[in-house]
Formats: structure tokens, C-alpha cells, sequence
């Protein structure tokens, strides 16, 4: 056979099975290595321009300058969908299962067209092309579907130059929102993320996400992220964030169908793209009267609070976007509101031209690293612990999120602020609002504290339990206990106490943790340290240990409130406080400070003299 | 090696000083006239001084007075004292430490294998080669599996059981 007829063959199987593929249905195939490299061409840094904003109400859009809340220009737009922006234009669904492409400067029309399919699912745009996800009836079936279990999905690649459909592919499975980078389109299917050349429709490649049903993909800088509605997979690498958020989910899930503009309704947990390579380590939640500037966690966890602000009237906030200096917010009544983002201080306000449905903004800037500790620690804990404290039930899915927060913090005084709301203290009342927080404060008394997980609890347990542990080791993990433990160091703390080989340092640091954690289940162990050693003055005198457990028993025999104690751990710290004080061998020091702490008013033990005086005086 | 065991037995040179307070401070000695009374009602089988003595421990004793309890209850052994005795087998101070387990050794065979295990597991050196002791005047097959594993584990205690055997 002739070199160049095997030429011509192998070329027209080759188009011939391209053509097959960006003709027949959307399949996942050729995963590992092609989709990796699909990524890594889509996430090339995007052009960044001047930010613009545009308002939709039910029947207009309206650009403005965020910066000087100037109306730019408004037109009569019926937004459908969310927004999305490309360079200095904005492509819109609207009703009717169209788009329509704005510039965002001046308002004029870049181009409309019909979308691909009957019920729109969800739509991205890069410079390329837009991708729309939507679901249609069998070609058969003329009628419009009613729901996604009667409809089949399909895929379709549009120009952005001129809205022209390029292709369409249908699919078996249910799509989600696709994300559109350069020439590249990564589309959620099923368990599956499909990367396809935004031109052609030709499958680059797959990534399996391992059962997880995916729902959206989203760019976050260089980040190409695929969520289910509660967790992050980084599609580059496969790694899996669980970013937990009880009432406002990272994305609402879509489930076929674009729930519409505005579904959010002012709850929003938007995370920010990270400077590099990574998953994102900051977030925004919006929780309509209150947005928190939160830190995760490397494992993707709410970590900590940067600021907190909260409107003292009654506006909310529809929609918000980071900026490297401020963050720029659009409250219901249109009016623009200015955030130092290092801070969260109020900057500015500026009276609105428009009460809005939905907004998006055009032309975001290049993400930025934050910096901790532009704002005192002690007063965002305390913004945390006001807002908790509010009793708008509209606040209800940010007060979730600061109560979770505040049992993050590495300190027990404010994750004290937790057992007082589980304990009805904080908010006396029996609102829906109320007890549902309470709820959550309860599930979150049963977790680990602090950074705590189970995992990293159970290992310092096992830390903990060993008894190769001395010195420094011992400080460091004893103090780890205090920020970041759970129940499972109880046991080998106490089990420390009892352990005669740790010098008095050592011992300090064991005691002074369980002083600190205050739990009732280590008022036994204290107790029986104490009462053994009371009146041995050597032991008393060699450490501060006798002390802090002692403070541990006295803040259970004499609780603030009932709720921070059991019964038992009451009468337990009570008998073995009455003993130390009663008898006689007790070192002195020692008697004299457990007698001080209770105060001469309150005295622990009646003896029988005075029992016997009181029965005669009454 | 019982010259070490022994000097743990008897106490410290400290432990001495404290048993002779200053002659003004010796007439309110409330720890040794307590450690008297328990010389004296440990040395009686009565069950009333038997309660006396236990309510006392159960509620923490000074120094003389533990000393006392655990030197009196090796002398008069009885099953009742061995919940106090396991306790101060983990006391904070090597010597109560060491009379303890002696004192829970003395009661019968099987708290004298106890004693022994507990030895054998203790952070001073001088208790674990008391432990040896222990479990060679008590052994059984568990004690002796223990005692190999401390002799393989722990070179200390090795070099003196092998020095007193020379």
C-alpha cells in the first residue's frame, strides 16, 4: 500500500471520529494526564478591567460606577439567571431562554440569541465562547419539559462574538453549571467533570470525583473547582474541601434547573480566589443584614473571623465583590456600600438609582493575599458575640456561622459564649430563631473545639497516653488540649496526674489545661488528686498543680450557672473541697486560698457548731 | 542491690529531719501523734480502728502519718488496706512509692504478683530492681513473662540484677 493512501486513510478515521465525538452525546473518557492538561491551559490569568456594576430589577438593568454609585446607563433588560461577566461585557439570561450580551461600559447590545435547549441550567463565558448547560425533551417530544426527570440535558458551545450556537451535545446524565476558561469549558456530569473544547465540543478530557454528585464548577483564580453544594474538589489535583455551612450551602444546588435570579435571597458564602495556586483560604459570607470576613482552614474548615460587619438599621445586602482594597456592597434598596477590606470599617455610602433584584460585577481585579491582624481579635470575638445576641430572625444562618467561629477560637473563655447560648442563657427566649441556634450550639458542644477535628483529637489523645511524653512535648501538647482538643483528652490527661515520674513543672502544665478546659468529666480525677495531696506540703509547695485543680473544683462546687456543671461533678468537687477545707492537716497556703476563693459570705461547710447554733436561734 | 531498696524503705535524710521537728513545734505535732494513733490501732484487729484508720486514708494523710500507715501495714498486713496501698504505689514520692508495694506484697501471693507488676512498671530505677524482687519471691508465669521483658527492655535494672547475682 502507497505511504501516502495510508496517509489519507489514517486522516479520515481521525476526522472521522472527531467529527462522531463533537456530534454524538457528551461521554467521559480520556481521564488522568489530558485533563490535567486541560486544566492547566484553561487557568492562564485573565485580563482584569475597570469594575462596573449592573442592577437588575424585575424589568431593567442598570450600569453603574460602584465607585461613584453614577448611573452609566439602563435598559430594559428581563433578567433571568445570574449574570456573568467576560472582560467588559456582561451576557445575561433573560426570559425566554435567551441571552443577551451587554457592554458593560456603555449598555449596548454585543448580541442576543437563543440558548441551546428548552430549561436553562446553568451558563459561564470566557473571551472564547459561552458554554450553556440546559435540559430539553426528547427531539420527539415537542412539549416543554416540567421537570429534569422527564428531560434529558444537553451541552452547547456559543460564540461570544455573536451568540451564534456552535455546537450542542445532549447527555444521559444530569449536567450542572459549567465553568467556561480560555478555549476550554468544564462541564459537571454526574460524578464526573468534563473538560471539552469550548469551539468544537471535543471531550479533552475527564475527571472522576469519586461518587460525589456534582452540581457546579467554578474558577477561583488559577483554581478550577467542582462543589456538590457542601464541598470543594480541586479539579487540578483531586483534593477535597469540606467547607461546612449549615444554612447557606457554597452554591444553592441547582438540580437541573437555574433557580433564578436573586435565589440566594442575601445568604452567600463566596469564597475568595487564592494569590496562587491552591484551594481559597478566605471567604465571605453574606448573611443579609451581616457579612463576616472568615479564615478556613488548610482542610477547607471555618477557621477564624478577620472582621465582622452588621447593619444597625433594617437593609440588607443583595450581592457584594472583593475588591484588593475594599469590599463593595449593594444593599436591597440600591444603595452602594463601601467596606475597608482590611478591617471591614465602613468607608462609604452612596444612595442607590435602583431597588435590585440581582447585581454582577463586571471586571474584577487580580486576587490578593490578605494579612491577619488588621483588626483587634477581643472586638471582632465580641462583634461575633453580639451578633449571636440579635434576635432578627434573618440573621439566623450568620449567627450559625458566628457561633461555629466562636467554637473555633483557641480560647475556652469565648467558646464559653456556645455553652451559654446551648444553655438558653444568651437568648432567654423560645423563637424559632432561638431554638434552632440552640440546636446548633448543642452539635457544636458534642465536636471537637478549637482547630479540633476527630482525627487530630484522637491522635493528641494517643500523644497524649504516651508515656514517652516529657518536657516541652508535654507543654505543647497539654496546651494543644486546651485550643484544639475534644473529649477524647480528658481520659489521659487525668490518667497524667497519676503519673509520678512527671517532674512539677509537667505537672503544672496537666493541671493547669484541665483548670482551663473546666470540664465536669475531670472533676473526679481533680479530686482525688487533691484530696491525696492536700496535706502533704512538700507536694502542695513543689508546683502550682494543687492549685489550678483546686480552681477547676471550685468552679464546679460554685458554677456561674447550673448548665456550666452535672449534678455529679457539683457534688464531687463540693465533698472534696468540704474535706480539704475541714481538715486539720491541710497545708495551710492551701486552705487559706481555697477559703479566699469561696469568699466569706458563702461558706462551703457548715460546721456542727454553727448547724446547731442555727437550730437554737430558729 | 537491696542497699538501694533499703535506703528507699527507710526514707531520705530529709524524711528523717521532718520526723524531728523543732522542740517548740513538737508538742502541736498533729501528724505524729496521728501517726502514733495509727501505730498503735493498725498493731489491734479490730474492726472499729480498722474504719478509723481507713476514713482517715481515704481522706488524705500528711507525711508522718502516711509513712505511718504504709510502714504499719506491711507489719500487720490485711486485704483491706491494698485500695489505699495500690494508691500510693503511684505516689508522687519514690519512698511511699516503695513501702507501699512492699506493704501490698506482704498481704498474700497474689498482691505480692500485683505488687511486683506495679514495680516493674515504675519510673525510678531502684522500684523496678525492687520489682525484680518482688516477682522472684512471687512468681508466676505472668510475673516472669514481665520480668523478662523488663530485663530485655531495661539495661539499668539489668546491670544491677546481674551484678547482685555475681
Amino acid at each position: 500500500m502507497p505511504k501516502s493512501f495510508a496517509k489519507l486513510v489514517a486522516s479520515a478515521l481521525l476526522l472521522g471520529s472527531l467529527g462522531a465525538c463533537a456530534r454524538g452525546s457528551l461521554e467521559p473518557r480520556r481521564t488522568g494526564a489530558p485533563f490535567a492538561r486541560a486544566i492547566r491551559d484553561a487557568v492562564q490569568p485573565a485580563r482584569t478591567s475597570s469594575l462596573r456594576l449592573v442592577l437588575f430589577s424585575d424589568a431593567e438593568a442598570v450600569g453603574i460606577d460602584p465607585q461613584t454609585g453614577a448611573e452609566l446607563w439602563r435598559r430594559p433588560v428581563r433578567a433571568f439567571g445570574p449574570p456573568v461577566s467576560v472582560g467588559d461585557a456582561v451576557v445575561i439570561p433573560v426570559y425566554g431562554h435567551r441571552a443577551i450580551a451587554l457592554d458593560a461600559n456603555t449598555g449596548a447590545t454585543l448580541w442576543q440569541h437563543a440558548l441551546p435547549g428548552q430549561i436553562l441550567t446553568g451558563l459561564d463565558a470566557s473571551t472564547r465562547g459561552v458554554i450553556v448547560t440546559a435540559l430539553q425533551t426528547d427531539p420527539k417530544d415537542r412539549r416543554r419539559p416540567r421537570d429534569r426527570e422527564t428531560a434529558r440535558s444537553i451541552v452547547g458551545g456559543m460564540s461570544m462574538n455573536d451568540g451564534r450556537i456552535w455546537w450542542t451535545r445532549p447527555s444521559d446524565t444530569l449536567l450542572g453549571v459549567p465553568a467556561a476558561s480560555g478555549k476550554t469549558a468544564f462541564v459537571p456530569s454526574g460524578d464526573r467533570v468534563i473538560a471539552v473544547n469550548l469551539r468544537t465540543g471535543r471531550t479533552l478530557g475527564t475527571r472522576d470525583t469519586g461518587g460525589v454528585q456534582l452540581d457546579r464548577v467554578e474558577r477561583h483564580g488559577q483554581t478550577v473547582l467542582a462543589s456538590d453544594g457542601d464541598a470543594l474538589i480541586d479539579l487540578a489535583v483531586g483534593t477535597r474541601y469540606d467547607y461546612e455551612q449549615d444554612d447557606a450551602r457554597l452554591f444553592a444546588r441547582v438540580d437541573g434547573i437555574e433557580p433564578g435570579l436573586g435565589h440566594h435571597a442575601g445568604v452567600v458564602f463566596r469564597l475568595l480566589p487564592p494569590a496562587g495556586a491552591g484551594a481559597p483560604r478566605e471567604a465571605l459570607f453574606l448573611g443579609r443584614r451581616a457579612l463576616v470576613f472568615v479564615r478556613l482552614d488548610e482542610r477547607g474548615r471555618l477557621s477564624k473571623a478577620r472582621w465582622v460587619h452588621a447593619r444597625m438599621d433594617q437593609h440588607e445586602y443583595v450581592d457584594f465583590a472583593a475588591m484588593p482594597d475594599s469590599v463593595l456592597l449593594v444593599r436591597d434598596d440600591g444603595a452602594l456600600v463601601h467596606l475597608d477590606r482590611a478591617t471591614g470599617r465602613l468607608r462609604q455610602e452612596i444612595e442607590g438609582v435602583l431597588e435590585p433584584r440581582g447585581a454582577a460585577f463586571i471586571g474584577h481585579s487580580q486576587p490578593v493575599d490578605g494579612s491577619d491582624g488588621a483588626v483587634d481579635r477581643d472586638t471582632t470575638v465580641a462583634l461575633l458575640q453580639g451578633l449571636i445576641e440579635d434576635p432578627d430572625e434573618r440573621l439566623l444562618p450568620a449567627q450559625k456561622l458566628a457561633l461555629t467561629l466562636l467554637w473555633r477560637d483557641p480560647r475556652p473563655t469565648v467558646r464559653r459564649a456556645v455553652v451559654n447560648l446551648a444553655a438558653g442563657v444568651s437568648r432567654p427566649d423560645d423563637s424559632d430563631a432561638t431554638l434552632s441556634l440552640m440546636d446548633h450550639a448543642d452539635s457544636l458542644l458534642s465536636e471537637a473545639w478549637g482547630r479540633g477535628d476527630p482525627q487530630t483529637v484522637q491522635a493528641l489523645a494517643g500523644k497524649l497516653a504516651s508515656t514517652e511524653l516529657r518536657g516541652d512535648a508535654l507543654r505543647d501538647a497539654a496546651r494543644e488540649a486546651v485550643e484544639a482538643g475534644g473529649e477524647a483528652v480528658f481520659k489521659p490527661l487525668v490518667a497524667l496526674l497519676d503519673q509520678p515520674e512527671l517532674g512539677a513543672a509537667e505537672l503544672d502544665h496537666v493541671a493547669r489545661a484541665l483548670r482551663d478546659i473546666g470540664a465536669p468529666q475531670t472533676v473526679d480525677g481533680a479530686a482525688r488528686f487533691l484530696t491525696q495531696y492536700h496535706a502533704d506540703p512538700e507536694i502542695v509547695d513543689a508546683s502550682k498543680a494543687v492549685y489550678y485543680l483546686a480552681e477547676l473544683l471550685l468552679a464546679h462546687a460554685q458554677p456561674d450557672l447550673a448548665e456550666y456543671t452535672t449534678q455529679q461533678a457539683q457534688a464531687t468537687a463540693q465533698a472534696a473541697l468540704d474535706a480539704v477545707v475541714t481538715d486539720e492537716f491541710t497545708v495551710p497556703s492551701l486552705r487559706a486560698f481555697i477559703e479566699t476563693k469561696l469568699g466569706p459570705a458563702t461558706p462551703l461547710v457548715e460546721t456542727e457548731a454553727e448547724t446547731d447554733t442555727d437550730t437554737e436561734t430558729g | 542491690m537491696w542497699v538501694l531498696v533499703l535506703a528507699l524503705l527507710t526514707g531520705t535524710t530529709a524524711d528523717a529531719n521532718r520526723a524531728t521537728p523543732p522542740k517548740a513545734a513538737r508538742h502541736f505535732d498533729e501528724d505524729a501523734r496521728q501517726a502514733r494513733l495509727f501505730n498503735s490501732m493498725m498493731s489491734r484487729a479490730d474492726p472499729v480502728a480498722l474504719d478509723v484508720v481507713l476514713s482517715k486514708v481515704a481522706g488524705g494523710l500528711p507525711p508522718k502519718s502516711l509513712s505511718a500507715f504504709v510502714d504499719n501495714a506491711r507489719s500487720y498486713p490485711r486485704e483491706e488496706y491494698a485500695p489505699a496501698l495500690r494508691r500510693y504505689a503511684r505516689y508522687r514520692k519514690a519512698t511511699i512509692r516503695a513501702r507501699a508495694l512492699v506493704a501490698l506484697a506482704a498481704i498474700d501471693r497474689d498482691f505480692g504478683s500485683e505488687a511486683a507488676l506495679l514495680a516493674m512498671d515504675d519510673p525510678t530505677t531502684e522500684i523496678r530492681v525492687l520489682g525484680v524482687e518482688l516477682a522472684l519471691a512471687y512468681t508466676a508465669p505472668h510475673v516472669e513473662e514481665a520480668l523478662m521483658r523488663l530485663l530485655a527492655r531495661d539495661e539499668a535494672v539489668a546491670k544491677i540484677v546481674r551484678k547482685a547475682r555475681r
